[in-house]
């Protein structure tokens, strides 16, 4: 049975090349769109080295002090993480680092902008990043706030570093490094890892920073396990209710999300409990439905046409037995049939298109792919689209009286 | 074997009411050949739908074997079409995208017997109607004669105990027509198959056992 | 005629409804896109107010401590700005030189807002040194620009925008006059700000932003809190001057201020970068909108075709009675042309919408009523196209024959 409705429906799609031509067109170009988005996201979110163990790392990306007429907001200061994030219950390892600043460096007369992130030792062993040479700096090196750096594969090639880099001195921002290792490229959106040099926070110019409770550090924290975040967000929260604030006339109030990245951007408002993520998932999956609206209503009209074409056949059919179960089964193994050749086109394009993407220099760094986790979702995405387009033109072919499909008035 | 009652077909618009048909009573028997004949637009191809269940009357009842089936559920209609009753149409609505052999085995598709058993019998109905070398051929490479046995071939190969022709000739010459006709003759005499056929033609008319006259709808005797 | 054909349409009208939505949602698929790109286009048109030719823009980290009005040393901090400035100035390849709070092109933006006879006026503003006019070449329409002798002055002299002036001061000329600031929280001292020059205009965000309302405000580099908000010290090179001269530069503010970071950077960087975030997501758009129109265009291709396919019999009965070719190429097309027409309507009332329930702010009426014609214009053009080839092909048959289809 099945074999006559596959039979019946590769005959039908190569007799209307034309039609088959720009269903397929519509399929795979709705596709492509939304894999692409998707896997931007998925780059964006999904645990990706040097972020290994997402699932159970939280961060502190911002921080603000609210008062009756007034709000600061800045990335939390070094005071911060020092006096309130060290030793939360549940924590394995807890590492702080400033935010990249951007920095140049001029050798040979050439200007090469480099990003630089000063962080402590554990940021190298929460992080698992990929050393092509040498090793992290460690703790050690930032008490005695050594003049050592970690470069990335780029930036050697930008410093004109050759294939070695260990042991030579590069000077950036002023400042002269000795390289003890060199990383692969990170993704620039990885916001947590990211930068193109890494050095000890110790070796900045000033140490103004020791003092700021709002400044330009960020934390991370890797819990033990999943079930011990809730509670070190919890005790963070009371930490900083407790905490002294230098000016309290103005401010009031010190916030310091403890959160996923995915949690981070979508919060909108420091001071709210929940960051509310639903709504980034729900604004995704809107967006994602209001794209396939357009492609959805073509492929129905495409379908219905389809339909009413064979309106003959379908009285036929009727005539002799068919069901209107079985005609719409039918018309479903055609359309999934559709569907799926479609998907397939559309993955081949989507890998084309994601390439282009990633070569074209547009995000520093990415490298954008395709994965198994993508690829299902792909699948889910051609299912649904072939069955929210074959619903409506299915219930119209059920609904045909086998006297007026005959006579080909299939209204 | 098939009993209408008190059948009257009306189609309705938003201003119009068109009477298809009008107190129409008919009992057809078991084994006969049947004709129903009249002027164009008498409502004979509309019986010939309510008979064959394709389509409901706006009031009245239809009897097969002494069961009421027009308010039958879609999926117990489909079953009669396919076991007891056979089509055959003037413009044989042959499915175009298929063989000749694909084209008959249609009503045994939905009876689920397997491939090989589908293939034997077609080939069989087939060579009933004398097409046994064409099997393999595509509607448009055929006659208009050899269509209409092709599609005689389809109404029979599921053993329907009734056929139902609708101007069986209407599209072909004399000769091919006569051919027909023989064919259906045989099937109702060595078969012992029930025949309604709807004509305009008194010739053909006249081989059969019985004729029902219709105008403007309503029986006339 | 028409009515005939419009009866036509609406006798069929479930299956045109479909195809009506359909053409629908691609006008608003093409509103979208050609209205953000027309928006863009139009201010792109306007003046700028200001060029950055050889303009390079340091920015400053005076690695402060806290708020700037607490710091340890505040005029520690004061001399080593005074001293740097000095440093600067030395190089004979710069022009020019001011300190300012935020630059064009720059990511910072300081706003506030003012009553006025009942109304509140918001405004974008900057707090400059007097070297800012000759930075970017600023000309005054009205008034003068700062100088030395508002040192002696006990307010604080300020420059608007054209746009601004008429705001405030409707078609009084502003020079002299006193700009209204809200009243100061308790506490607080406030100086008098007065108008001393009206410059035509200034777009911080630079080509592609919308025309606002802009203040400038003259800061003196001795006073503590002003000093240290500004960290932007925007310089004029000489023509020709390359990336050496950068590095010679950074080296020797490193020297004057061996604590602070200094970054360089070309102000035509910044204005491609700008370009280029404002942009993309907009050629995205665009691109994605045109695979959308060519689907839709295939799609609504099929359809027609299918359907003039479907009515051939009608056709070949048309033209048995009398239609020629092109009246039957009319009717095909017409019909296609009045659900486009329905669509559009609809389209145009919808979107209508928006800009008077203040769902979009600052759209001039012109480029919105434009983009309204240019969507509607491309819909009929991409309906009209798809039309075109089956309604050739309902001709292709001989009336007889099409009498005769089944």
């Amino acid at each position: 049975m099945l074999k006559n409705y596959l039979k019946i429906a590769f005959k039908v799609l190569l007799r209307r090349k034309f039609f088959t031509f720009v269903s397929l067109f519509g399929i795979s170009f709705t596709l492509v769109v939304l894999m692409v988005a998707t896997a931007m996201l998925d780059h964006l979110f999904a645990p990706l080295p040097p972020e290994v163990n997402q699932d159970r790392t939280v961060s502190i990306t911002r921080a603000s002090m609210f008062g009756d007429r007034s709000s600061w907001s800045a990335s939390a200061g070094y005071r911060l993480l020092d006096q309130y994030v060290r030793n939360l219950p549940g924590a394995e390892r807890t590492s702080f680092f400033k935010s990249p600043d951007q920095v140049y460096s001029y050798p040979n007369g050439n200007k090469v902008r480099v990003f630089l992130k000063r962080t402590d030792g554990e940021f190298w062993r929460i992080l698992r990043f990929d050393f092509i040479e040498g090793a992290p700096y460690t703790a050690d090196d930032l008490e005695s706030a050594r003049l050592v750096a970690v470069i990335t594969r780029t930036t050697r090639e930008r410093l004109r570093l050759g294939q070695t880099a260990m042991g030579r001195t590069i000077e950036v921002d002023g400042q002269r490094f000795r390289v003890v290792g060199v990383v692969e490229d990170v993704p620039r959106l990885r916001v947590i890892p990211f930068a193109e040099m890494w050095a000890p926070y110790t070796t900045v110019k000033s140490d103004s920073y020791k003092a700021e409770l709002l400044g330009e550090f960020n934390a991370i924290v890797l819990a033990r396990d999943r079930a011990a975040i809730p509670g070190m967000q919890e005790e963070l929260k009371s930490r900083l209710a407790r905490a002294e604030l230098p000016d309290p006339k103005s401010y009031k109030k010190l916030v310091a999300p403890l959160e996923s990245t995915f949690d981070a951007m979508a919060r909108t408002d420091l001071r709210t409990e929940d960051s509310h993520s639903e709504r980034l998932w729900l604004m995704m999956a809107g967006g994602a439905l209001l794209f396939m609206l357009l492609p959805t209503v073509n492929l129905i009209n495409l379908n219905v046409s389809r339909i009413m074409e064979r309106a003959s056949e379908i009285g036929v059919r009727k005539a002799f037995g068919a069901s209107s179960r079985t005609l719409v089964g039918q018309f479903i193994v055609e359309n999934l049939v559709l569907t799926m050749v479609g998907g397939v086109v559309g993955f081949a394009a989507s890998i084309l298109v994601l390439r282009a993407i990633s070569a074209s220099g547009v995000v520093p760094y990415a490298d954008f792919r395709l994965n198994y986790r993508i690829f299902l979702y792909g699948i889910a995405l051609a299912v649904f689209f072939g069955v929210f387009s074959g619903v409506y033109p299915a219930w119209r072919m059920s609904r045909l009286n086998p006297v007026q499909a005959l006579k080909g008035a299939a209204r | 074997m098939i009993r209408l009652e008190g059948i009257e077909k009306v189609y309705r618009t938003e201003r119009i009411e068109t009477v298809a048909l009008a107190n129409i009573n008919l009992e057809v028997r078991e084994g006969e050949f049947l004709s129903v004949m009249g002027p164009s637009g008498c409502g004979k191809s509309t019986l010939l739908n309510l008979i064959g269940l394709l389509d409901v009357p706006t009031s009245g009842k239809v009897h097969l074997d002494g069961r009421v089936v027009d308010s039958y559920q879609d999926k117990a209609l489909a079953r009669l079409r396919n076991r007891q009753i056979g089509f055959i149409f003037q413009t044989f609505h042959l499915i175009a995208d298929l063989s000749v052999v694909d084209n008959v085995e249609i009503p045994l598709l939905y009876r689920r017997l397997p491939g090989s058993e589908r293939r034997t019998q077609a080939l069989a109905a087939l060579d009933r109607v004398g097409l046994g070398s064409r099997v393999h051929h595509f509607p448009t490479q055929l006659s208009g004669g050899q269509q209409q046995r092709v599609a005689i071939a389809r109404a029979i190969v599921g053993k329907p105990r009734i056929l139902l022709a609708d101007e069986p000739t209407g599209n072909l010459d004399s000769q091919m027509g006569q051919e027909i006709m023989a064919i259906l003759k045989n099937l109702n005499t060595a078969e012992k198959t029930t025949v309604v056929m709807v004509t305009h033609d008194a010739q053909l008319a006249e081989q059969t056992t019985r004729i029902l006259r219709l105008f403007d709808g309503r029986q006339v005797n | 005629m028409i009515r005939h054909y419009l009866k036509l349409i609406w006798n069929r009208r479930r299956s045109n409804l479909l195809i009506t939505i359909e053409i629908f949602f691609s006008f608003l698929v093409v509103f979208g896109v050609v209205a953000m790109a027309a928006y863009y286009g139009n201010n792109y048109r306007r003046p700028l107010g200001f060029t950055i030719d050889d303009v390079w823009v340091v920015n400053i980290d005076a690695k402060l401590q806290g708020l700037p009005g607490n710091q340890p040393n505040p005029q520690g901090i004061i001399e080593t700005g005074r001293q740097l400035r000095l440093a600067v100035v030395e190089f004979p390849e710069v022009r020019a030189l001011a300190s300012c709070f935020t630059v064009p092109y720059g990511n910072s933006r300081w706003m506030s807002t003012s009553k006025v006879g009942g109304r509140e006026i918001a405004y974008s503003m900057d707090g400059v040194t007097d070297g800012f006019a000759e930075v970017f070449g600023l000309t005054l329409v009205q008034g003068r620009w700062f100088n030395r002798d508002d040192d002696a002055a006990g307010w604080d002299p300020v420059v608007v925008n054209e746009h601004l002036a008429a705001d405030v001061f409707d078609t009084v000329n502003p020079v002299g006059r006193t700009f209204p600031q809200d009243k100061p929280s308790p506490g607080e001292k406030q100086k008098e700000w007065r108008v001393v020059g009206v410059i035509r205009e200034f777009r911080q965000d630079g080509e592609l932003a919308l025309p606002e309302n802009y203040l400038m405000i003259r800061v003196r580099l001795d006073d503590v809190e002003s000093a240290l908000s500004l960290g932007r010290l925007p310089i004029k090179v000489r023509p020709g001057t390359t990336a050496a001269f950068e590095e010679r530069l950074v080296k020797r503010m490193q020297e004057v201020a061996r604590d602070w970071s200094f970054e360089v950077e070309p102000a035509i960087d910044m204005r491609e970068q700008k370009l280029r975030d404002t942009l993309t997501p907009l050629i995205a758009a665009g691109v994605i909108a045109g695979f959308l129109m060519l689907m839709v265009a295939l799609g609504l291709t099929g359809v027609v075709w299918q359907s003039v396919t479907q009515r051939t019999r009608e056709i070949g009965l048309r033209r048995a009675k009398g239609a020629t070719i092109p009246d039957i190429r009319t009717q095909v097309m017409g019909e296609l042309a009045v659900m486009a027409t329905i669509a559009v309507l609809l389209g145009a009332a919808i979107v209508v919408q928006f800009p008077l329930l203040k769902l979009v702010g600052n759209v001039t009426a012109g480029v919105y009523a434009a983009s309204l014609v240019i969507s509607s214009l491309s819909i009929y053009l991409l309906t009209l196209a798809s039309a075109w080839y089956p309604s050739r092909m309902a001709t292709s048959v001989p009336p007889a024959e099409a009498l005769h289809y089944e």
